[in-house]
């Protein structure tokens, strides 16, 4: 159907206007799908909108014991204190080079790993190995980073008796301030690539098989079929995942720097996070929420700004984006 | 360590404020309403007493305690029901999540808090006051506080208020254990005693294991730094009342006294010597690598637990090597030639402290009645010695135990267990050292009394108000990780000693001396109460 006969068949009130419909029956027309939806909006209600109620602890002395409404009103006093403190720019440098380090290899290497996967013809070997590259997702933090201390130790570790066959000393990976940075990340990537790639293969499912012969036809070898095809085709899903993953910049595994973290890596390991939950966390019976909210509401702020913009930018350049 | 991303984890927690303390739980004093046991209610070994009420601890110790033989005993003997509330798995989970319980009324009828939070709190009527109850109900416990003046004047509050009743430890401390079959492959023949003598065994052993790799004579698990005491390097309050050192009871340092400067040359030539585990002092040691050198012979030395020499030899030492025995040494003396004394964990427990919430005002004569059993003789008996007949036995009036401990310490969860184990939370009562150590397993039971008498050192616990915490946390949070890894730093070489007067005005500048003022601050105030 045209675009024309389209408008045409549209109808129209006397004055030119569309009949009005009440929105309440619009709604009963759609009950079923609106059924649907209500579960999923219910839940965004509870959990991720009346929760953003309680950040306003970020603007008080909060005391669990006197509540919000009865809890003292500091202004922006737990904000300047985190900006003010003497470790801020040190915090922040090792939160951003974590992050960024991050965003650098552990976005690429599921797009790479899956366009490699999906030239995979026989389709066994195929799912064995996106079941085995699936598998690091499940293994939790504790136990990936005990494997990394006993694979790294300078006292039989596995890594280092290889370097020693070949003359070469002991490294002291876990105590050496300028590898932490590496291995967190080696870490996310191992754990996170084969899960993050799913994605992207799902995206490649929906490609025109078409597009492909026709590729073949013209004599396009493998690589010009990744690079001319796929690629391109799945564009749009990089863009998208690549925007949420700025959104997460400032956002460091906690619970892998934790059990990371000790004593000689302070220099490098000592990211917001960690430094929050010191201060906030481990207060002897006196949490201080405020400045973990105030803290957390600042990091959330930024991210939100840095998504916008990424997505902006990615609006006008590369006409895909989040929204 | 037992811990959840607080960023990750933000959603749910602001969820949980603004569900549940919007208003506050107001500490609604004067209400007689029972209350509901809220929170996962575990269960109760009784078999039903005329009396009940919820009580809420880790689940870790309740678990412990439905083991105990001693503990249906006790309900019997009260004729009361505790309903044992789980507040979360462990010590860490449990604190996690106590400030929000308080604040949102889902404090059971009675529980474990922390001194410092009974105090805040009782103030504000999320607690009770117990002392008129006390003064009513409770002779045990009056005349136990009067002639414990430390521990009264520690829960005694300025106006003279009693928010809760905390819990004895017993006197014990880390001690140094060694190979004793491996000092005698090494020719060592007499124990050291001074800290020169220490350093020349350890590279007599190091000279005798020169084959075996990676063997660093000396190793252990968590902070290195140990040995204080032997420097004259110990946090401490001296006899005028001064305090020195961020104050973790002897167990921390003073950064600036000359012996900590020498103790940190020491240790950089241990290191330099390869004669102490590097792993150990970047702070990489598991507990489990660290078991597995102690077991296996890639470390002689070291400084842990008083009770893991047992543990050693009954997992798995032996069995790797016949000759293989573990042996305890006694301190080492000063550099004056004075015998040091090792700092004692903490005997009086600020974390473990029982509290009664006011909305259970019915309840309360019942619960201080039954707690005042658990400080009278008999009580005493029952928990420190068990169940008559089965743990122990009296004869002519002298208590003897016809339990072993290893045996009963070795029972799995769930089982009936015969034991008597004061050092864990049960409810929190006096301690009977003497008992404690009976009850230990016959190599401990070999030092341990003369040890803790003789070797070790009790300091005293101070208190603080919520802001002197407040202040001390945050400043913590910055000198702690710079303190440690600059220590790292120098024991290393990776910083000079010669950058060490620099090191100290980088740590005075963090707020170490602030520290050491509030620490100053609480024990002027307890002094002066």
């Amino acid at each position: 159907m045209s675009a024309q006969s389209r408008a045409t068949s549209v109808v129209r009130m006397k004055d030119g206007s569309r009949p009005r419909k009440s929105w309440l029956k619009q709604i009963w027309g759609l009950k079923i799908l609106y059924l649907i939806l209500l579960p999923g909006l219910i839940q965004m209600l509870l959990f991720k909108l009346l929760p953003l109620f309680g950040l306003v602890i970020a603007f008080q002395d909060y005391s669990v014991f006197n509540g919000i409404l009865h809890s003292d009103w500091v202004g922006f006093k737990n904000f300047a204190a985190f900006l003010h403190d003497d470790y801020f720019w040190r915090l922040v440098r090792n939160t951003l080079l974590l992050a960024l380090f991050n965003l650098l290899f552990v976005f690429p290497i599921p797009v790479i790993f899956a366009l490699f996967l999906n030239e995979i013809r026989v389709r066994a070997v195929k799912r064995f190995v996106q079941t085995l590259s699936f598998f690091p997702y499940f293994i939790s933090s504790a136990v990936m980073v005990s494997i990394l201390y006993r694979l790294l130790s300078p006292q039989g570790g596995l890594v280092n008796e290889v370097l020693n066959s070949f003359g070469i000393q002991s490294v002291f990976f876990m105590a050496d301030p300028n590898w932490f940075r590496p291995l967190y990340v080696a870490l996310n990537v191992w754990q996170l690539f084969g899960y993050n790639a799913i994605i992207y293969l799902a995206a490649m499912t929906s490609i025109d098989p078409n597009l492909y012969e026709a590729a073949e036809m013209d004599g396009a070898s493998r690589w010009q079929r990744i690079f001319r095809v796929t690629l391109p085709s799945i564009r749009g899903t990089i863009v998208v995942m690549f925007i949420l993953a700025i959104g997460q910049i400032l956002t460091v595994d906690l619970d892998k720097i934790l059990l990371m973290y000790n004593p000689s890596v302070y220099d490098t390991a000592d990211v917001i996070q960690s430094y929050v939950y010191r201060q906030a966390f481990a207060s002897g019976g006196f949490p201080n929420y405020s400045f973990g909210a105030a803290v957390g509401l600042m990091q959330s702020v930024l991210a939100f700004v840095l998504v916008m913009g990424a997505n902006r930018f990615s609006k006008k350049f590369t006409e895909s984006s989040l929204f | 360590m037992n811990w959840k991303p607080v960023m990750k984890g933000t959603p749910v927690l602001a969820l949980a404020v603004a569900l549940s303390a919007c208003s506050g739980s107001g500490g609604n004093s004067g209400s007689t309403a029972s209350p509901s046991s809220s929170g996962a209610a575990s269960g109760s070994a009784s078999s039903g007493g005329s009396f009940s009420f919820s009580y809420m601890m880790a689940a870790k110790y309740n678990n412990w305690l439905k083991d105990l033989a001693w503990y249906p005993e006790l309900l019997k003997e009260t004729n009361t029901q505790v309903n044992l509330v789980d507040g979360g798995q462990d010590d860490a989970d449990y604190s996690k999540n106590l400030d929000l319980k308080i604040g949102s009324g889902e404090f059971p009828d009675a529980g474990i808090v922390s001194l410092s939070q009974a105090e805040v709190y009782g103030k504000q009527g999320a607690f009770m006051d117990l002392k008129p109850l006390i003064d009513k109900e409770a002779p045990n416990i009056k005349a136990f506080l009067e002639q414990n003046p430390d521990y009264a004047n520690l829960v005694t509050d300025k106006d003279g208020h009693i928010y809760g009743l905390m819990q004895e430890y017993p006197t014990i401390s880390s001690v140094t254990l060694y190979r004793s079959d491996m000092f005698k492959k090494a020719g060592i023949t007499q124990n050291p005693t001074t800290i020169q003598e220490f350093t020349d065994d350890l590279k007599k052993l190091q000279e005798a294991y020169k084959s075996t790799q990676n063997f660093y004579p000396f190793t252990g698990r968590d902070g290195f730094i140990r040995y204080t005491e032997a420097f004259d390097a110990g946090d401490k309050i001296d006899a005028d009342g001064k305090v020195h050192g961020i104050y973790n009871l002897g167990a921390g340092y003073d950064l600036y006294s000359p012996g900590f400067k020498q103790l940190i040359e020491w240790y950089i030539s241990l290191y330099k010597d390869k004669l102490i585990d590097p792993e150990w002092v970047a702070g990489t040691q598991t507990e489990d690598s660290w078991q597995t050198k102690m077991l296996t012979g890639k470390g002689a030395v070291s400084d842990d637990f008083f009770t893991r020499p047992a543990w050693l030899m009954s997992n798995g030492g032996p069995k790797n090597d016949p000759n293989y025995d573990i042996q305890v040494m006694l301190p080492f003396k000063t550099q004056d030639g004075q015998q040091s004394k090792r700092p004692v964990y903490p005997t009086l427990r600020t974390d473990r402290v029982i509290v009664i919430n006011p909305k259970s005002k019915a309840k309360a004569d019942g619960i201080i009645k039954f707690m005042d059993y658990v400080f009278s003789e008999k009580g005493r008996q029952l928990m420190d010695y068990g169940v008559e007949g089965t743990t122990s036995k009296d004869e002519n009036g002298k208590k003897t135990f016809i339990t072993d401990f290893s045996v009963e310490a070795a029972k799995p969860l769930g089982t009936t267990n015969n034991g008597v184990y004061q050092d864990r939370l049960t409810f929190p009562a006096p301690v009977d050292n003497d008992a404690y150590y009976d009850f230990l397993d016959k190599l401990t039971k070999s030092y341990a009394k003369n040890y803790f008498d003789n070797y070790a050192q009790v300091f005293p616990t101070l208190k603080y108000d919520a802001d002197q915490l407040k202040e001390r946390t945050n400043l913590l949070a910055k000198v702690q990780p710079a303190l440690d890894s600059n220590i790292v730093k120098f024991v290393t070489g990776a910083r000079s000693m010669s950058e060490w007067d620099s090191f100290l005005s980088e740590m005075e500048q963090a707020g170490y001396k602030q520290i050491v003022d509030i620490d100053q601050a609480a024990y002027d105030a307890m002094k002066q109460q």
